[in-house]
């Protein structure tokens, strides 16, 4: 069932293994007022949400850095207000929490010790992400976590769709964060990438009108009709990241700012954007596609 | 953002549970968890099943009828608990149609107990995540037929805390809104193991031990249970052309989250009051329709407090003769099942229009001895009101009717 819709921004982004964070992509539809050239989330500007002499938890970036963005550039929040933000939080969990988890399993896989730290456990739940996302952002109203593997990310965005074409949400931001396999090796290219839209109804002046479908598909492996990311060797650099959650986003992202600049000319090309994930062991993928208004 | 919404199914509303599968610490369904209850028996016990010697607090609620150990163990309780409600809800002219049948599950950690495990044994999170998600041997039912019979309709897989299955209710819901299953099984599962156990030590949010008393623990902090827990859902016209009436009517369901801290509630329970508000508004009700607080939760000092403050805000005076109870006085706070026992837990209380045993909210936040309690309260109206919390801020209430 496709939902038509507003995407009100999206933004995404990677941290590697050096710890240099860069910005992939960004729906260019800044509000008045929203410097797009900046695109730093830094702890001082929670105030009286976060304390900021503590660094955001590195198991969760550049997450929040997407989110803050996404959400900065759809004008439902402004960086530094301390404001809360009306909408609902949809995360897609894929790989934030298994170094935690690992590390806590290490802390007690001996003698328990009273000094073992809670912090791992607590950023070990999937959850902790859309408890932070919701801290920081005064997210107060209906909140969840899809934990689907590969699929977490695509899924996330139909959970969002299908609760709002039911109107039982009327607006969300739509996060995922991915952790790449090779992370834990030390030795990537590519750490970690996040991505976050912001979709509600299409009723406002701002963002870009789509017909957004998030689907099962027997036959997904390899449906990345979009993929055509050749030009700015973003092929190459999305590489590492192969099935995780996030990267079907990124590209729905990538092609979704091509498209703006394009001023639409993708209407008259082929029309709709369609990318696939792999299939599971049971051949079954996912597939979200966008066709624009 | 949080006024009126549409009702959970939308236009197949409304909802129906037709069936409830649950496996605790007390044992196989409903009955022997009332009858603990109605009892005033804890299965609350030393940990047996996997070493946690060392730990602070080696207490919890342990299931221990014919279930396996490892992942496998996990992948048993749920499928106990989906076998156990698709039975129930099979009692009809026309059983459960399994090929239009989808699955929403929520968890708090799912299979981490693998993490715990021998390295070269265990398995990543994302790993578990994904053959939660596909997992044949959940979604394939009814194995006493040849190789089971496959759930044919959507399958999903949440993690909100202890609130997970308010999301996977959701997306049930929706589910049936747009026609791609004609039932859906709602479930939510943990067990309880090292790291579970070891987490929540480390949080300092369980209770204490009592020296020298193996069979007590202090009042103050949370014991933990392993249980999975499951409800069909169905739109009602749906479940009446197969020739059941309906055990009872989901009528509301609202998930707000406080964004008070990653780990403590708001202790003014501003979000659990909102939560509760909206639920009740949208079940079309006022307080004086609410017959029992089925709650979650208790025994932590913090969460109380915030239940007592949230409970006497939406409630007013009612909040005073609303009879209040929990299954975790039998078998301990059952994390991700939490939020789906609630809903088999109000199905039962409204068949049997009692509720064991009982406490009025001036008990929240306090020392409750056994005088507290009342034994059994009669259900005064036909609609119970249940309250999860998920850690992190997730505040859940659902309005629970007569069907």
């Amino acid at each position: 069932m496709s939902f038509r819709c507003r995407v009100s921004a999206a933004w995404t982004g990677w941290i590697d293994t050096q710890g240099s964070r860069r910005s992939l992509v960004a729906l260019a539809n800044c509000p008045p007022g929203v410097d797009a050239r900046n695109d730093e989330i830094t702890p001082e500007m929670f105030p009286g949400r976060w304390n900021p002499v503590h660094t955001f938890p590195e198991a969760l970036e550049p997450l929040t850095t997407a989110a803050g963005n996404a959400l900065a550039w759809a004008g439902w929040w402004r960086k530094g207000s301390g404001e809360s933000c009306a909408g609902g939080l949809v995360v897609g969990a894929d790989g934030g929490f298994v170094s935690p988890s690992l590390a806590f399993a290490r802390q007690i896989a001996g003698a328990y010790s009273p000094s073992v730290s809670p912090s791992d456990f607590i950023h070990a739940l999937p959850s902790t992400a859309a408890s932070l996302l919701s801290m920081l952002y005064g997210l107060g109203d209906y909140q969840a976590t899809l934990l689907q593997g590969p699929s977490s990310g695509v899924m996330a965005l139909g959970h969002a769709l299908d609760l709002m074409a039911v109107e039982r949400l009327e607006r969300a931001l739509v996060a995922t964060l991915s952790v790449s396999a090779s992370c834990e090796e030390q030795a990537p290219a590519l750490a970690r990438v996040a991505v976050a839209f912001c979709v509600e109804p299409t009723t406002r002046d701002t963002g870009l009108d789509v017909e957004l479908e998030v689907g099962r598909t027997s036959h997904a492996r390899g449906t990345t009709e979009a993929a055509r990311q050749e030009a700015d060797g973003l092929s190459e650099r999305l590489e590492p990241f192969g099935a995780l959650a996030a990267l079907p986003l990124v590209k729905l992202a990538i092609e979704l700012e091509r498209a703006q600049r394009r001023d639409g000319q993708i209407r008259s090309t082929s029309g709709e954007i369609k990318i696939g994930q792999p299939a599971d062991e049971q051949g079954e993928g996912v597939f979200v596609s966008a066709r624009l208004l | 953002m949080s006024g009126k919404r549409q009702p959970l199914g939308g236009a197949e509303a409304p909802i129906v549970i037709t069936g409830c599968g649950v496996v605790t610490a007390a044992g196989r369904g409903m009955e022997p968890l009332i009858t603990s209850l109605r009892n005033g028996h804890s299965h609350l016990a030393p940990i047996r099943r996997v070493n946690v010697s060392d730990l602070p607090l080696q207490r919890g609620g342990e299931v221990t009828s014919t279930i396996g150990e490892g992942k496998a163990r996990f992948v048993q309780c749920v499928r106990l608990a989906l076998e156990d409600a698709i039975a129930r809800a099979d009692e009809a002219t026309h059983p459960v149609p399994l090929a239009r049948t989808g699955l929403a599950l929520g968890t708090t950690l799912g299979l981490v107990d693998e993490l715990a495990r021998d390295p070269a044994e265990r398995i990543s999170m994302t790993e578990a995540g994904r053959r939660l998600a596909v997992d044949s041997s959940i979604t394939c039912l009814k194995a006493g037929s040849t190789g089971g019979v496959p759930l044919g309709g959507p399958r999903s897989l949440f993690s909100l805390a202890c609130a997970s299955g308010l999301c996977a209710t959701e997306q049930a819901a929706a589910d049936l809104a747009m026609g791609r299953a004609e039932a859906m099984l709602v479930g939510g599962a943990d067990t309880l193991g090292r790291f579970m156990q070891g987490g929540f030590c480390a949080l300092g949010a369980l209770a204490f031990p009592i020296p020298g008393d193996d069979r007590h623990h202090s009042r103050e902090g949370l014991v933990l249970g392993e249980a999975a827990c499951s409800v069909v859902l169905e739109p009602f016209s749906k479940a009446r052309e197969r020739g059941h009436p309906g055990r009872a009517v989901l009528r509301s369901q609202r998930l707000v989250s406080d964004g008070y801290h990653l780990a403590s509630p708001d202790p003014s329970g501003g979000g659990m009051a909102r939560a509760i508000s909206l639920a009740i508004a949208d079940a079309e009700l006022t307080p004086s329709g609410i017959g029992a607080v089925l709650l979650t939760a208790l025994a932590s000092p913090l969460h109380e407090n915030m239940l007592r403050h949230a409970l006497e805000t939406t409630l007013g005076s009612r909040a005073r003769e609303i009879p209040m109870t929990s299954h975790e006085l039998a078998i301990g706070h059952v994390l991700a099942a939490s939020s789906v026992l609630v809903l088999a837990h109000a199905v039962t209380v409204l068949e049997e229009r009692r509720v064991y045993p009982a406490f009025p909210v001036e008990a929240l936040g306090t020392d409750r001895s056994a005088s507290t309690f009342t034994a059994s309260w009669p259900l005064s109206q036909p609609n119970v009101l249940t309250l999860s919390v998920g850690f992190g801020g997730f505040n859940g209430a659902a309005v629970v009717g007569n069907a």
